[in-house]
């Protein structure tokens, strides 16, 4: 009786073991696999699919401008324009004051790294990320996949551009691999222009003339050529600069307003791009128009910039706003002119067609072209509502289209401090002006400290 | 805040074979705490103007606006900004236990968890600075977050006596599931703050979900024998599979292996140390594992993002991915001896042990020039934790109406990195040294302020005249050298009192680490020891000189290299009285009369006395700005039925 007791056991134990070694068994594998969390998409089926496709692209652009005074909201603006002689700072942060006494630390946590540096990188990341998902998908539409890498190029070359022009050497990364990334070496700037130049004429022909939606908030043919032409004039390359602007200009998608008033609106007929924003107007309008007519405001016109400025010249009473606070007179950068929360009247202009007549003008004096020259030059004076130049030779035109550009593109995208630094007359000029804080070491901004700890290849500016 | 506690109901069967048992509570709570630690703002203007003569919130003094200097806030129109957080949390737990035969029991273990967050923060138009209102008008947000769980674990037991001896084998699995989903619509551009609690009235909502799924499974055994209550030798094996990881990585095998020896029961001992009540000598080597990182990190994720481009949806790249990551393992060999005197009366326990993991899982810091600022990968990298924890508890006096017994713990923890391939070419290079914890100081050594140029100096070992990363030494350790507790409870007839002493022994940052956050000149309050600076050559002094911003050597001194060097980090070490209990037992007749199992009434306090010459706010939380520990003192009393 005991034995078969124990032996009925035995198969007891035996049955439910394995009974429970079964049902661990078929639960194992397939649990573990959760797939995509409910409200991420994969990146493998946004490439596959073309509306998903089109908001990673308008997911940059929304991104871009994101963010009060980062890279695309006034910070590339405000920054330079006190690195230059455009502003002074009326206040006391330490940060702000560095970048006009040019005594920026590589430390610099907010200006330098979180709002121009970090910025940039990450639109370059989701550019390339983009890019990467276009090459690698299927089932997208022909005309989409070229639209978007069109854009993409553009976004992705305008960001280097900033990024050399301000840093100096920096990394290429034109992959989102992390790994190479995170311990690339400084790329010496002659090797990011001929990348970006080769990127921009892939980006022109890819691209339509007209725009993708009914509005110019995303680039077009000729916002990849303005921004080209652009880097034919930092080059030097006259020839091709005089040829790019030209194919802009005399594309009769872009007309001069004729009131400097409307310039900077959201309707302007001489926006080339615009970078539209759906929650607030710009934040040039916010850092420098201030928020009352008696309060002093936070940045005011240096006075070098405001006697340069020729007597009758319409863009002063159009494009400075001034203030009176205990008898003294203050101007302030008036282009951007609603601080408001709502309604959203003015978004970002990041060409238009001014630019492209300056560049046109310089390249051809260059070229000894000089009528040519004069003519550009005057179709930007006599909109202002000044008269022609009367400079004839060419080093005199010269002179006066970089004066030109001065008080045409003043507090615009950091135009005067990069054109001081492009023609080499930052030391000459600033270095006056802005003795005794000023030292050859200065035109480039310090590599972010944070960014030399984390990859050891970064090797930092000199004098920093 | 109203708590149900732990209500269990036990059943069994007639014959005994049988058993249920459930337990379960729900606590429902609610916080108003203000959203901002205000302790940020502690430097402020002693006499920056707050209201004006009508009592309304100010944000300007002679026409210039706070925002405009240094950022300046009126902390009183944070007050005004409300966030009420409602949480309710239900717990509960099923055992079934049934035994199949005298041998061998089956038993399953149900848990269910739900855990609700109902949270909304309002920003009236009253407590925004008009200079930033312009583009931050009114808004409020409602967050809504649920978290729920469940847990299977089947488990068979088995015992069965061997040669004197009795074998227990435990076969096991465990199945988790973990849920989180939060709903955030996020509600601005208000016109009337009374209208603030209804994303109807404003002018621009959006709304964000976000959902999370991490599962996990295991299967384990173990095996236990035990002969004759003296010898004892375990071994476990296990293998888990968790959704953390990608493919191919989700499973890892662990196990470990232990033995103990009460020695207390050997016939020697017992004959010859008659005090010696109870011994016992074990040693155990195992290898666990660690999935503690965040979920879907192993998948390149597009994710909505909240922002609209001219009214059309937009995507963006959810983060950095790396698909190779997998299981963390950690190699842990601990020896300990337990002795107790006199019937346990004194009891005394010391354990050493050694952890080692060749694979930490963390968050790998990147430059942003990747587009983001860390990735999860495994470290490659031998770190090493040892430790001695030591534990004794003596029954100092046990009387029927008059108890106390003291405990006192301590623990002596030490880390090491022992290697680190490729560390020079890593993201830790100037962070991590081979050889020393991971908690190094590694940095400048501090040599006080230069008595003739009145600025921080430190020591340029290499002496080529630049301070850089070639002059980082090993300067001291963050970590504790050694912490525990004292904790003494005393009972005297209806009467008891807890209280716990704490000690710590360590470096921490010290009052220079966040004085020059608002550097000299801007408008916020310095503390006093600046009075005492470096004013002219030949001075000593702990604080470097005041400068008009234009001296590039002061300021690289004070905001890079002082950081980066142990001038900022100084004696941290504290005793604190961290805990008194006061509590009375309701009498035994009084309980029986109303029906009680038993009740009493206390009272708590909490952080009553620190004992530190730590110069700062608290050498804790070590940081001027960020609200240290209260004292807190809490009443109330507890029944049970």
């Amino acid at each position: 009786m005991k034995k078969m007791t124990n032996l009925h056991n035995h198969k007891y134990i035996t049955a439910i073991c394995l009974l429970f070694l079964a049902f661990l068994h078929f639960s194992c594998k397939k649990f573990v696999d959760v797939g995509a969390p409910l409200s991420e998409v994969e990146s493998s089926k946004v490439f596959a699919n073309d509306q998903a496709t089109l908001s990673a692209a308008l997911g940059v652009y929304a991104n871009m401008g994101l963010s009060n005074l980062y890279i695309y909201s006034g910070g590339a603006t405000l920054y330079p324009g006190l690195s230059a002689d455009e502003l002074t700072y009326t206040s006391s942060n330490t940060e702000l004051l560095s970048f006009q006494h040019n005594a920026i630390i590589a430390n610099n946590g907010t200006g330098i790294y979180s709002r121009l540096w970090v910025p940039a990188y990450s639109n370059i990341y989701n550019a390339n990320a983009i890019l990467e998902g276009l090459i690698s998908s299927s089932g997208l539409s022909d005309t989409l996949k070229s639209q978007i890498k069109g854009e993409m190029l553009v976004v992705r070359s305008l960001n280097y551009f900033y990024l050399i022009n301000l840093f100096g050497d920096v990394p290429l990364e034109l992959t989102t691999n992390y790994q190479v990334n995170s311990t690339m070496a400084r790329t010496p700037t002659d090797k990011i222009y001929t990348q970006l130049i080769a990127d921009l004429k892939t980006a022109s022909l890819l691209l339509n003339s007209n725009y993708p939606s009914s509005v110019n908030t995303r680039p077009n043919k000729w916002t990849a050529m303005a921004l080209l032409a652009r880097i034919y004039l930092y080059q030097k390359d006259w020839t091709d600069a005089v040829a790019t602007s030209s194919a802009v200009i005399n594309s009769s998608q872009y007309n001069l307003e004729s009131n400097l008033g409307n310039v900077f609106l959201e309707g302007s007929a001489e926006t080339i791009w615009q970078l539209a924003n759906d929650y607030h107007n710009t934040g040039e309008a916010s850092a420098f128009v201030p928020y009352s007519s008696s309060s002093t405001p936070s940045y005011t016109i240096n006075s070098y910039l405001l006697s340069a400025f020729e007597p009758g010249d319409q863009r002063m009473i159009n494009w400075l706003g001034k203030n009176t606070v205990n008898g003294v007179t203050y101007y302030y950068p008036y282009k951007y002119q609603n601080r408001s929360y709502s309604p959203i009247t003015e978004f970002e202009v990041m060409f238009r067609l001014a630019e492209q007549y300056l560049i046109r003008a310089e390249a051809e004096a260059q070229l000894g072209d000089l009528n040519s020259a004069a003519a550009d030059l005057n179709i930007i004076r006599n909109r202002a509502g000044l008269p022609n130049t009367t400079a004839a030779a060419q080093s005199t035109l010269l002179t006066a289209i970089a004066s030109e550009r001065q008080v045409e593109l003043f507090c615009e995208w950091g135009h005067r401090w990069l054109d001081l630094k492009r023609t080499g007359q930052a030391n000459a000029v600033l270095g006056l002006e802005k003795a005794p804080y000023w030292n050859p070491t200065v035109i480039l901004y310090p590599i972010p400290l944070s960014e030399l700890q984390l990859n050891p290849n970064l090797v930092q500016n000199p004098g920093y | 805040m109203v708590t149900l506690r732990r209500i269990p109901i036990n059943h069994s069967s007639e014959n005994k074979k049988f058993t249920i048992a459930f337990s379960g509570g729900y606590s429902n709570d609610k916080n108003q705490l203000p959203s901002t630690d205000l302790t940020q703002y502690i430097n402020l203007p002693p006499n920056l103007l707050l209201r004006d003569q009508s009592g309304n919130l100010v944000f300007q003094e002679a026409g210039v606006s706070y925002a405009t200097v240094n950022n300046i806030v009126n902390p009183l129109a944070l007050l005004e900004q409300t966030s009420t957080a409602i949480t309710k949390n239900l717990y509960s737990n099923l055992q079934l236990n049934y035994n199949i035969l005298p041998q061998l029991s089956a038993k399953i273990s149900l848990s269910y968890n739900d855990y609700l967050t109902d949270e909304v923060s309002l920003i009236p138009q009253t407590s925004i600075d008009p200079y930033i209102a312009s583009y931050t008008p009114a808004s409020s947000s409602f967050a809504n977050t649920d978290l729920n769980s469940w847990l299977i674990e089947p488990q068979l037991n088995y015992t069965k006596t061997i040669c004197k001896g009795t074998l227990s084998v435990l076969l096991g699995a465990t199945l988790e599931n973990k849920n989180s989903k939060s709903t955030v619509i996020q509600a601005t551009n208000y016109s009337n703050d009374l209208l603030l609690n209804n994303p109807a009235a404003a002018g621009l909502v959006t709304a964000d979900i976000e959902q999370t799924t991490y599962h996990y499974e295991a299967i384990f055994g173990r095996l236990n024998y035990n002969w004759q209550g003296k010898y004892i030798l375990d071994g476990t094996f296990r293998r888990d599979g968790s959704s953390r990881f990608g493919p191919n990585n989700q499973f890892a095998n662990f196990g470990a292996l232990g033995t103990g020896w009460i020695f207390s029961d050997e016939q020697f001992i017992r004959q010859n140390i008659s005090s010696l009540s109870f011994g016992k000598l074990r040693a155990s080597y195992g290898i666990t594992g660690n999935d503690q990182i965040g979920d879907y990190n192993y998948l390149s994720l597009y994710q909505n993002s909240p922002n609209t481009y001219q009214g059309s949806p937009t995507l963006l790249p959810a983060k950095l991915y790396n698909p190779d990551f997998h299981w963390q393992t950690n190699k842990k060999l601990e020896i300990g001896l337990e002795l107790g005197w006199l019937k346990d009366q004194i009891f005394f326990s010391a354990s050493w042990y050694q952890e080692r993991s060749s694979n930490q899982l963390i968050n790998y810091p990147l430059p942003r020039e990747t587009g983001f600022s860390s990735v999860v990968e495994n470290l490659p990298a031998l770190v090493q934790n040892t430790g001695l924890e030591l534990v004794l508890t003596t029954k100092n006096v046990n009387k029927k109406s008059f108890k106390w017994t003291t405990s006192f713990n301590a623990t002596i923890p030490s880390n090491k990195l022992l290697s680190f391939p490729g560390l020079s070419s890593s993201s830790y290079k100037d962070e991590y040294v081979v050889g020393q914890p991971l908690s190094v100081i590694y940095g400048y050594k501090y040599l006080g302020v230069n008595p003739q140029t009145g600025i921080y100096s430190f020591q340029d070992v290499n002496q080529d005249g630049k301070l850089n990363t070639a002059d980082y030494q090993v300067l001291g350790n963050l970590s504790p050298k050694y912490y525990g507790g004292i904790l003494n409870s005393i009972t005297f007839h209806q009467f008891q009192m807890d209280f716990l002493f704490e000690f710590k022994k360590q470096e921490g940052k010290n009052y220079l680490a966040q004085l020059f956050n608002s550097f000299p000149g801007t408008v916020a309050n310095q503390p006093t020891i600046v009075l005492n600076r470096w004013q002219q050559p030949g001075d000593v002094a702990n604080i470097q000189q005041f400068t008009a911003g234009n001296n590039q050597a002061a300021i690289i001194a004070a905001n890079t290299e002082l950081n980066v060097s142990n001038g900022i980090y100084g004696d941290a070490s504290y005793i604190r009285l961290k805990n008194v209990a006061l509590s009375y037992h309701l009498p035994e007749a009084l309980v029986k009369r109303l029906g009680l199992a038993s009740g009493k009434i206390y009272i708590n306090a909490q952080n009553l006395l620190t004992i530190t010459k730590y110069a700062g706010l608290d050498p804790e939380t070590q940081n001027f700005y960020v609200l240290p520990p209260l004292r807190t003192i809490s009443a109330g009393f507890q029944f049970s039925f």
